[in-house]
């Protein structure tokens, strides 16, 4: 699903994503990655395995869109240092030649000079490029010639059907002046989205990006 | 035989206090005397529990040695109870026995009320008799030298078996009970139980597997009452009816009955009914203020417990509550019971019943007050059931692999537990004898490698194995198992106060999110204004004179028993032939005559379809009167067959008597029923699962099973911010747990009970083997009748609000009315 914003073009991507077409850049919020191993070092039994369908999808972003930048919105690293740091070490390292930057979220808690060491370009608050800023929470007031991505808000949408049905997917929200990215990690919790006026929302499956509104 | 001197004894502290031992305490006595176990069955009030306290004193005298022992001998009997509150009820009377015995035993009590000193005095010293509750029990067994408090029980007694034997605690206590039947195999159990109608198999869940039944009495106190139901019968009965109406138009009537008496409780199926009814009542009774009280789950335990009291007392004229006040050990009956609105099962309405008039001789009375039309059929259905005793099953939990695994940790925290013996010990309880070895090695796995293999380690931490013992080694680890032990999962709502700090009870989260400051609502009996909210709580103000909107709870409304509903066919069937036979019937005529004439009243061999046009659609309506979860779950499958044979979808809504698809197209359904069964059981499960929305309900009893089994971190009192990282809705642990884990027990027990409890799935299968000897009549009508009527209004209750719904319900009433 291609959409433009400011004379840019961007592709909503099903793995949960963002592809800034004319810079060759991947955006992606709330990976939360170390939130699995974290859970199972206090008891809770998540299953392992869902950790690596992180790494998965985010191989398969790499090679559909052929990126050569990946700026993450924040919360990459869940918790403290734990295993799944390694694990993401070494996916970076075979990816050397992605530039790769993070905004800083409020679950980033790890030392930076971990996040330097791992040849990632830190930024505390904002990142801006050309008209537009990179961010991790959403913002209240607005600059009409800037345009925000931010993520932190894991917004998801409900759908109602006939009968009773309903089906909550993640999505993306395209406001006028924001949008929010879905969370990306396998293991993230949602926040239901209401319409507004002059908000575009694209839900998400596995497969296929729908326009909502 | 030659008296004991146990047995002198307790006679003469009956005489002193001149009372006489009912036929079914001596029965009991002398079965536990003879060193049997079983169940007594007696209702509140009757006497039961002395029928186990008194002979467990005769034995405890008569097993006095001559010279006093220099040490005590610890526990040696367990008093299991569901409530805490009944706890301290007990206690009174289990103490008071033993001290005008002049008997040296001690009681105690242990529940999560009981303070940190009391604590560590019964680790000192454990009193002879501990009235305990499950949760607690499990607790004791999270102390390393759990089994040295156990070594002088002889006897375990369980208050109130038939209520805890439906749940989950119930489940709980069987686990416990196989434990202490390990540690002494010569232990004495014994239930106290409420007539439920299978009694024989709430003996056997009780006593375990390996019990021999020879051993095993049941104990019935004799009920010689009868109980008189009588209705309140409205002026005007409308024959187009819908739910709720009904019942504050007949208020005065109900006002005269309390009036008539000393004190009353009026039981209602809802808390915002009893809400309802209290406003009602002292806007038009002001005189009431004062001496009227309100009593359900939702209001603060201080207020409820000041209504209990108050009621012990008899300083109050009313109490209007909801099953809130079913349980009781010794609370004065009142002198009569009103139960407003059905109250679903036959077993309920008994129960209630005898809460009035306690003088021997006199019969219970009881006043229905039907809120629509159609629950005079209702009235006299529950008063045939009450006469032929056909009292409903409580069916106990089985398989619940949440609680076992809590269970297993519980073991792992304390001493520790040898996985062989362990295995063998849990099949011993009712709810496990079928658990096989896989299923057990996956919870071996669950609390270990937090994984379905053995082998694989990680940084998961929880239980591990140690010198062959399953054992929790870390602190950190047993703290936390401490704090989120237990099986009741609250339902997360916010606490509601006054400015003045007084805690009036709580409220779910959805129905304050949309409030601002200066709405009123009406709540705990009176109207306050929402002032703020803040973290979990909403303060209040009161605010006299203001009307504002009633709280309304999300809470599940119990369905029609299937014992009931097979009466109420019966009599509807009945109805038409034989009018007059009762007062209820007779004023529903009008009713029943409009429904025979635009269609049919079913015989008890038909089932009836009826099929109409309105301006909303084609609709099709189904009266198998088989409660509404069933009619829920019948509804989607019924629909899912015909979208197999038809593009089309349906809208669908349903109550206790029928269901109703609604659609944009005509089905001819003679045409499709020739085609194919709808009704058949074959590939019944498959066919649920395509097309009820499955998930969707597994995730809602996830939430509960994840709690139990530990996968919620509950948090440390008072530490808010460290639990944020850990903090994860259980519907999101649902999603990546099923989507990565091929067998996961858990995922499978949510799956399980949602067809077992949401929809039902055993009776579901009954009503359509049923439904196969019956004649299917359809029905085209011109007009919604008396019976599809409430579904209609029931399906746009859901869509619109209750303005524009009385509206709609009044221009309806106009349109299909009697005019033919």
């Amino acid at each position: 699903m291609q959409i433009e914003i400011r004379g840019n073009h961007f592709i909503l991507l099903t793995q949960r994503a963002v592809f800034w077409e004319e810079t060759q850049t991947l955006l992606i919020g709330d990976l939360h990655l170390g939130k699995i191993t974290h859970f199972r070092k206090e008891g809770i039994a998540i299953p392992n395995n869902a950790a690596a369908n992180n790494f998965q999808r985010l191989n398969e972003l790499v090679q559909q869109t052929g990126a050569t930048r990946i700026i993450f919105l924040g919360d990459l690293f869940h918790a403290q240092y734990n295993s799944e740091w390694e694990t993401f070490r070494e996916w970076r390292a075979e990816h050397h030649y992605i530039e790769m930057i993070i905004v800083m979220g409020n679950h980033d808690i790890l030392p930076v000079s971990l996040l330097l060491e791992c040849d990632l370009q830190v930024h505390v608050e904002d990142y801006e490029e050309d008209n537009f800023i990179f961010t991790h929470h959403p913002k209240v007031a607005f600059d009409p010639d800037k345009y925000i991505f931010a993520g932190h808000v894991h917004p998801v949408f409900t759908s109602y059907g006939k009968g009773r049905q309903s089906v909550r997917l993640p999505c993306f929200v395209i406001d006028k002046y924001q949008a929010i990215l879905p969370s990306f990690g396998v293991f993230t919790g949602g926040y239901q989205m209401g319409l507004a006026d002059d908000r575009k929302i694209y839900i998400t499956t596995e497969t296929r990006v729908f326009s909502v509104c | 035989m030659a008296k004991s001197r146990g047995h002198s004894i307790v006679e003469q502290w009956f005489k002193d206090k001149k009372w006489k031992w009912a036929a079914f305490q001596k029965e009991a006595a002398a079965a536990y005397l003879a060193g049997k176990s079983g169940l007594v069955n007696a209702p509140t009030g009757s006497g039961k529990t002395y029928s186990l306290w008194l002979p467990i004193l005769i034995r405890h005298i008569n097993s006095l040695p001559k010279k006093p022992l220099k040490t005590r001998k610890g526990l040696q009997v367990l008093w299991i109870t569901p409530l805490r509150a009944l706890s301290k009820d007990l206690f009174r009377n289990m103490e008071m026995a033993a001290l005008e015995m002049n008997l040296t035993w001690r009681v105690g009590i242990r529940t999560g009320d009981t303070g940190t000193r009391e604590r560590n005095e019964q680790k000192r010293q454990m009193p002879d008799a501990l009235i305990i509750t499950p949760e607690s029990l499990h607790m004791l067994f999270t102390q390393k030298n759990a089994s040295e408090f156990f070594k002088n029980l002889h006897t375990v007694v369980v208050d109130e078996w038939h209520e805890l034997m439906g749940s989950k605690r119930g489940t709980q206590t069987e686990l416990a009970l196989a434990r202490l039947r390990t540690i002494n195999p010569n232990l004495q159990t014994w239930g106290i139980s409420a007539t439920i109608g299978n009694l024989q198999e709430a003996k056997q869940v009780l006593l375990g597997m390996q019990f021999p039944e020879e051993n095993s009495v049941i104990v019935r106190a004799n009920t010689d009452k009868k109980i008189l139901v009588e209705s309140i019968i409205p002026e005007r009965v409308e024959t187009l009816p819908w739910s709720g109406y009904m019942g504050i138009r007949l208020v005065d009537k109900v006002v005269e009955v309390v009036n008539k008496s000393r004190t009353t409780l009026l039981f209602t199926n809802t808390r915002s009914g009893t809400e309802i009814w209290y406003r009602t009542i002292i806007e038009k009774y002001p005189e009431f203020a004062g001496i009227m009280a309100l009593h359900h789950a939702s209001l603060d335990r201080e207020i409820r417990d000041w209504v209990e009291d108050a009621l012990h007392d008899e300083r109050l004229k009313l109490v209007i509550c909801t099953a809130s006040l079913d349980l009781g050990v010794d609370f004065r009956p009142v002198d009569t019971v009103i139960q407003v609105g059905s109250p679903k099962s036959i077993a309920r309405f008994v129960q209630r019943a005898g809460r009035s008039g306690h003088q021997p001789g006199v019969d219970s009375k009881i006043y229905f007050c039907p809120t629509n039309a159609l629950e005079l059929i209702e009235a006299v259905s529950l008063r045939e059931g009450v006469i032929k005793n056909m009292i409903e099953d409580r069916p106990p939990v089985a398989h619940a692999f949440d609680v076992l695994a809590q269970w297993m940790i519980t073991l792992a925290v304390g001493e520790g537990f040898d996985e062989a013996e362990l295995f063998e010990e849990v099949r011993q309880a009712y709810g496990y004898q079928y658990l096989n070895r896989e299923e057990w090695e996956w919870l071996l796995g669950y609390i270990t490698t937090g994984s379905s293999s053995l082998t694989v380690y990680d940084e998961y931490k929880k239980v591990e194995r140690v010198n062959g013992r399953y054992m929790v080694t870390s602190r950190r680890i047993a703290h936390r198992h401490l704090l989120s032990m237990g099986t009741i999962v609250s339902e997360v709502s916010l606490k509601v106060k006054l400015q003045s700090g007084k805690y009036l009870g709580a409220v779910e989260e959805s129905f304050v999110t949309w409030m601002k400051a200066g709405d009123v609502f009406f709540f705990a009996g009176m109207s306050v204004e929402f002032v703020r909210i803040h973290e979990m709580t909403v303060t209040v103000k009161k605010a006299e004179g203001k009307k504002g909107f009633l709280v309304r709870w999300a809470g599940g409304r119990m369905p029609l028993s299937s014992q009931l509903s097979a009466f109420i066919r019966e009599r509807l069937a009945d109805a038409i032939e034989n009018p007059h036979k009762e007062v209820e019937l007779a004023k529903m005529q009008p009713l029943l005559e409009l429904q025979a004439k635009r269609s049919i009243i079913p015989k008890t061999n038909e089932l009836l379809i009826e099929q109409c046009e309105t301006r909303e659609g084609y609709h099709i309506f189904i009266f198998p009167f088989e409660g509404r979860l069933v009619h829920e779950g019948m509804s989607i499958l019924l629909a899912y067959r015909i979208s197999q044979l038809r593009p089309i979808t349906f809208s669908v809504a349903m109550n206790d008597y029928g269901f109703e698809l609604l659609s944009d197209q005509y089905v001819d359904l003679g045409e499709i029923l020739g085609e194919t069964d709808l009704f058949s059981t074959k590939q019944l499960v498959d066919d649920i699962y395509q097309s009820v929305n499955a998930t969707e309900m597994a995730k809602r009893k996830f939430r509960e099973i994840a709690a139990i089994a530990g996968l919620m971190f509950q948090g440390y009192p008072g530490k808010y911010v460290k639990t944020r990282q850990l903090q994860a809705s259980s519907s999101l642990l649902f999603t990546v747990m099923s989507k990565y884990e091929d067998n996961n027990l858990l995922i499978k027990q949510a799956y399980q009970e949602v067809l077992t409890y949401q929809l039902e799935e055993v009776r579901m299968r009954e009503a359509l083997a049923r439904i196969e000897h019956q004649k299917i009549v359809i029905q085209h009508t011109d007009r919604p009748t008396p019976f599809s009527f409430p579904i209609m209004v029931d399906r746009l209750r859901e869509q619109l609000t209750s303005e524009k719904l009385d509206d709609r319900i009044q221009r309806m009433i106009k349109q299909y009315g009697n005019a033919d």
